[in-house]
């Protein structure tokens, strides 16, 4: 999710009664050339495996 | 409320009867036997039989309103916890069979009718009701304090749009819950985004927030029914960073019947039906569904119409085909249909005098809707002024012909509108660089007449985005029931 | 005297539902891809897919034919069968 979206996904998880886990990306997103968008979900896939894996035992946390 | 055991005797002093048995009241007082267990209840003057033990004042009515008042004097008995008796007015046999004073009252006439309560002042009953009764109503109360502002109280709750709203009273939803039928434990639907269940009293509440007169419930129930159609996708629409809201179009009888506007300054202010009914479906997706701007609701900018917009379709040429009958409703059906629609775009045409130069001059507006090189994204709704309709009209054009021809005169080349032509990123996909490529799908260009009868200016709604997967998201028509 | 009104608001409240821990690691296991509807997710996810094969995962790919609107059940009863971690993208 970008970060543009953080409080409307901490208000979202709130009134759900869900709290996921929740990787963090510069926004926006729509406009980046294909490259630049390959090059973020390359920066991405560390960080999200560690989310779901317990190797790291780490979860994200809404931070807003 | 209970009453102790003995007599109740309630009076007023602006009453002729009151004044009259004023020295028999002060006899009782004194008696040893009736004054001791004598309770008696001024509605209105504070010094009125003040030097009496056994006075209280009932300025607030809640007395007279529990023992159940219509006319001033009555006297009542109670017994074993219970009312046993009441004579109402000044009737002589009465009151001595009551007290059990056979010589009551002898210097006074046999009879004198009373006057009436203030309980029953007009509109007293409601509010007493409302103060002091049991209503049926199920929502959490509110007790805020004497001197609160129960407006700023509302800002501070908030449950405001921005704008004072009706403070709802337990009297109010009484009233506004007359203008339906439906059981105010009816559950409507689930409000996004928080999927709360909405009953038809929480309707009520709200309506009475946004200003509605009873007569509009049914207009709005039937407006947040289709709302809540899966098809409409509310809850995307509120989420949007988009501009849209949802749009309310009203057709059918029941426009002119509570006073809809449909004529000069349809989408703008100073229709009470026009302005409520939007705002009051926008009140339950904030305060029931939790739709709140800044939160949930993300639109970049947004449009003044999302505090509430909604108007009635000009049906009084009889040329032109209503859009109820056009989305398959017959006849003289009372109709909404919701659209879920950015702010108005105004379109201005002067000089074009056929109904084929019109056309053209409309396609350019329309190419616009979003973005002129953007193609099957968004529907759009055409609000064609009087005067740009007699232009159709008088040539013989009804509303599948003029639609056609928008349909038509709205084909692009592809070379155009792909991204990077004209030096513009935005576009279509490059591989559609040499087809004829519309601008709307099939049925994405609906059209209502409204407006003042001089004007060549009509307006064009752009719908949300999310209508780009046209068959998950479209505009709504639902009959209304009354 | 004290005024009353009537609360207009749908006057409930969630209770925060605990996440599943995550496996320890994901042999064996298959990761979801769900594409939510959004321009540029499924591009993203292709990317990603990519790049998690290249690390000897197991994919699977899901899609919702709208941002909009939540999954529609079927899709949701794929995901439930098929995977055992789900990544979904991208909101924006």
């Amino acid at each position: 999710m970008t970060k543009e979206f953080k409080e409307a996904a901490a208000i979202q998880s709130k009134a759900l009664g869900f709290e996921p886990g929740i990787y963090w990306m510069e926004h926006p997103v729509q406009n980046r050339t294909p490259e630049e968008l390959r090059n973020m979900a390359k920066d991405a896939a560390n960080g999200v495996l560690e989310m779901i894996t317990m190797k790291e035992n780490k979860a994200a946390k809404l931070d807003y | 409320m209970t009453f102790p055991n003995g007599y109740h005797l309630v009076v007023k002093h602006d009453c002729p009867t009151c004044t009259l048995i004023e020295p028999e009241i002060r006899k009782l007082a004194d008696n040893d036997s009736i004054g001791p267990s004598l309770h008696i209840y001024v509605q209105d003057e504070p010094a009125y039989l003040s030097d009496l033990s056994q006075s209280n004042n009932d300025f607030s009515l809640e007395q007279s309103f529990n023992l159940d008042i219509e006319i001033v004097p009555t006297l009542i008995r109670y017994e074993a916890g219970k009312e046993t008796s009441r004579s109402v007015g000044w009737v002589r046999e009465e009151w001595r069979n009551l007290l059990g004073i056979t010589s009551f009252g002898e210097n006074l006439p046999e009879l004198r009718p009373g006057c009436g309560s203030l309980t029953v002042m007009p509109g007293a009953q409601g509010f007493l009701e409302s103060r002091f009764g049991h209503l049926p109503l199920h929502s959490r109360k509110i007790k805020i304090g004497d001197l609160d502002d129960p407006i700023e109280q509302a800002f501070e709750r908030g449950w405001s749009d921005g704008l004072p709203v009706i403070p709802p009273t337990g009297e109010r939803i009484m009233r506004m819950l007359t203008g339906t039928s439906r059981d105010l434990k009816d559950v409507v639907g689930s409000i996004p985004p928080n999927l709360t269940e909405c009953t038809v009293e929480k309707v009520a509440i709200n309506a009475v927030m946004a200003g509605c007169l009873p007569e509009y419930m049914p207009v709005l129930l039937a407006a947040l029914e289709a709302a809540l159609e899966p098809v409409f996708t509310l809850h995307g629409l509120l989420c949007t960073t988009c501009f849209s809201g949802p749009i309310i179009i009203v057709n059918g009888p029941i426009t002119k019947e509570i006073g809809m506007n449909w004529g000069i300054n349809a989408l703008g202010q100073g229709n009470r039906a026009n302005s409520t009914i939007g705002r009051a479906m926008q009140l339950i997706v904030r305060n029931v569904g939790g739709g709140v701007p800044g939160e949930i609701d993300r639109a970049t900018l947004g449009n003044p119409g999302k505090i509430g917009f909604c108007f009635a379709e000009d049906e009084t040429d009889s040329t032109w085909q209503p859009l109820s009958e056009a989305q398959g409703f017959l006849p003289g059906s009372n109709t909404v249909t919701l659209f879920p629609g950015d702010g108005v775009h105004g379109f201005g045409d002067q000089r074009s005098r056929t109904p084929q130069e019109l056309t053209n001059s409309l396609a350019m507006a329309l190419q616009g809707c979003l973005h002129p090189k953007m193609t099957e994204a968004v529907y759009a709704m055409l609000i064609l002024s009087p005067e740009h309709y007699s232009i159709y009209r008088d040539s013989g054009w009804d509303r599948s012909r003029i639609t056609e021809a928008l349909m038509k005169a709205t084909l692009k080349p592809g070379k155009d509108l792909i991204r990077g032509a004209h030096g513009v990123g935005e576009g279509i996909d490059p591989s559609r660089v040499d087809e004829m490529v519309p601008k709307f799908f099939e049925d994405g260009l609906l059209i209502v007449c409204a407006g003042g009868p001089a004007g060549l200016f009509s307006g064009i709604l752009t719908s949300w985005t999310g209508a780009r997967n046209k068959d998950e998201c479209k505009p709504v028509t639902k009959e209304i029931i009354l | 005297m004290s005024q009353i009104l009537y609360d207009p608001t749908g006057e409930t409240e969630s209770t925060m539902r605990t996440r599943r821990w995550p496996p320890d690691d994901l042999t064996g296991k298959t990761v979801m891809l769900f594409d939510i509807g959004k321009a540029r997710s499924r591009e993203f996810l292709n990317y990603l897919d990519d790049i998690l094969k290249a690390k000897g995962l197991t994919t699977a790919r899901a899609a919702k034919p709208t941002n909009a609107k939540t999954a529609p059940k079927e899709v949701i009863d794929y995901m439930v069968k098929e995977a055992d971690v789900v990544i979904e993208a991208l909101s924006d």
